[in-house]
């Protein structure tokens, strides 16, 4: 079984990135029939939000490529990357396991990437009058 | 405006805070942990303060997960947004727990304080995501998860919004 999925990534608006969040993901499973597309994301918890893409899902029944259509009121925070990849695998459970470990990458990868762009480059010299005053104010 | 300032423990199911051994500063952290997963505003911050059993069976799960995560890793709330949203997502069996602990208790109150029966699978059909749903279908919870009908569902929702309004 080939199954294609986009990646989604929602904003951090404290660290201003967009950072990777879940997948949606063609349903070619036999559970949620009636649902064009699945959802593999982190559990965040937050219902309101996962019931409202369930819901609208549910009332578009979008392909891959209209996914953008789920994200309605959140399309501000959260946005699907324009490139469509596909998994393979023997069925939808080792499908959703595939796609656990490629978002995994992916957060690893632009966490890695973050920490790298902190890293403070060692100064190119030294001061050598930090005792000098160059105001010249002497009292 | 900060929905668990004024929270404290009596907002909640005495048995559950006794029986989870849940403390002030529980209740501190799980407000902490969610801000970190979830942004400055924490939607299920809101859930938690209705208080009242439902308001409990929210706060349950943040306790169970966030106990998981903390005995793995004990300096998991100093660490910044990304790292422990990365760090979750290869601790799903948490949240799965977490889950099951909720969803039992929801089950357990309805059964006690309403005198009603319900499924774990309306409750979660009826409250929670597809997703919620597909995660405890692949764990190895013994329990009976079937995609349950919508006579069941509508049920399960009536019985939430009941218990929504019982007082303690």
């Amino acid at each position: 079984m080939i199954v294609r999925y986009r990646l989604i990534e929602d904003w951090l608006a404290e660290e201003g990135i967009w950072f990777p969040w879940g997948m949606f993901y063609e349903n070619l499973s036999d559970i949620f029939v009636d649902c064009t597309l699945l959802v593999r994301a982190i559990p965040d918890d937050d219902r309101r939000k996962g019931r409202y893409f369930d819901q609208r899902i549910r009332e578009f029944r979008p392909t891959i490529e209209e996914a953008e259509v789920v994200l309605g009121e959140y399309a501000d925070r959260y946005r699907v990357r324009p490139e469509i990849c596909t998994v393979e695998g023997e069925n939808h459970r080792e499908i959703r396991a595939r796609l656990w470990e490629i978002l995994f990458d992916e957060m690893e990868k632009q966490r890695l990437e973050r920490q790298a762009g902190y890293v403070i480059p060692e100064p190119a010299y030294y001061a050598v009058h930090e005792q000098s005053n160059e105001t010249g104010d002497d009292d | 405006m900060n929905p668990t300032t004024s929270l404290t423990l009596a907002d909640f199911d005495p048995q559950a805070i006794a029986e989870y051994g849940i403390t002030a500063d529980d209740l501190r952290q799980v407000e902490h942990y969610l801000r970190l997963l979830q942004g400055p505003d924490a939607p299920v911050l809101a859930d938690i303060a209705i208080g009242g059993y439902y308001g409990t069976a929210a706060l349950l799960h943040e306790i169970v997960e966030l106990r998981i995560l903390l005995e793995r890793e004990p300096d998991l709330l100093e660490w910044d947004r990304d790292s422990v949203r990365t760090y979750w997502s290869l601790n799903e069996d948490a949240h799965v727990t977490a889950l099951i602990d909720e969803y039992t208790y929801l089950q357990h109150q309805i059964e006690q304080v309403l005198g009603e029966e319900i499924e774990i699978s309306a409750l979660l059909w009826a409250t929670s995501t597809m997703r919620d749903f597909d995660l405890l279908a692949e764990s190895n919870w013994p329990g009976h998860l079937l995609v349950p009908d919508a006579e069941a569902v509508d049920l399960a929702r009536r019985l939430l919004a009941r218990l929504r309004e019982v007082k303690l």
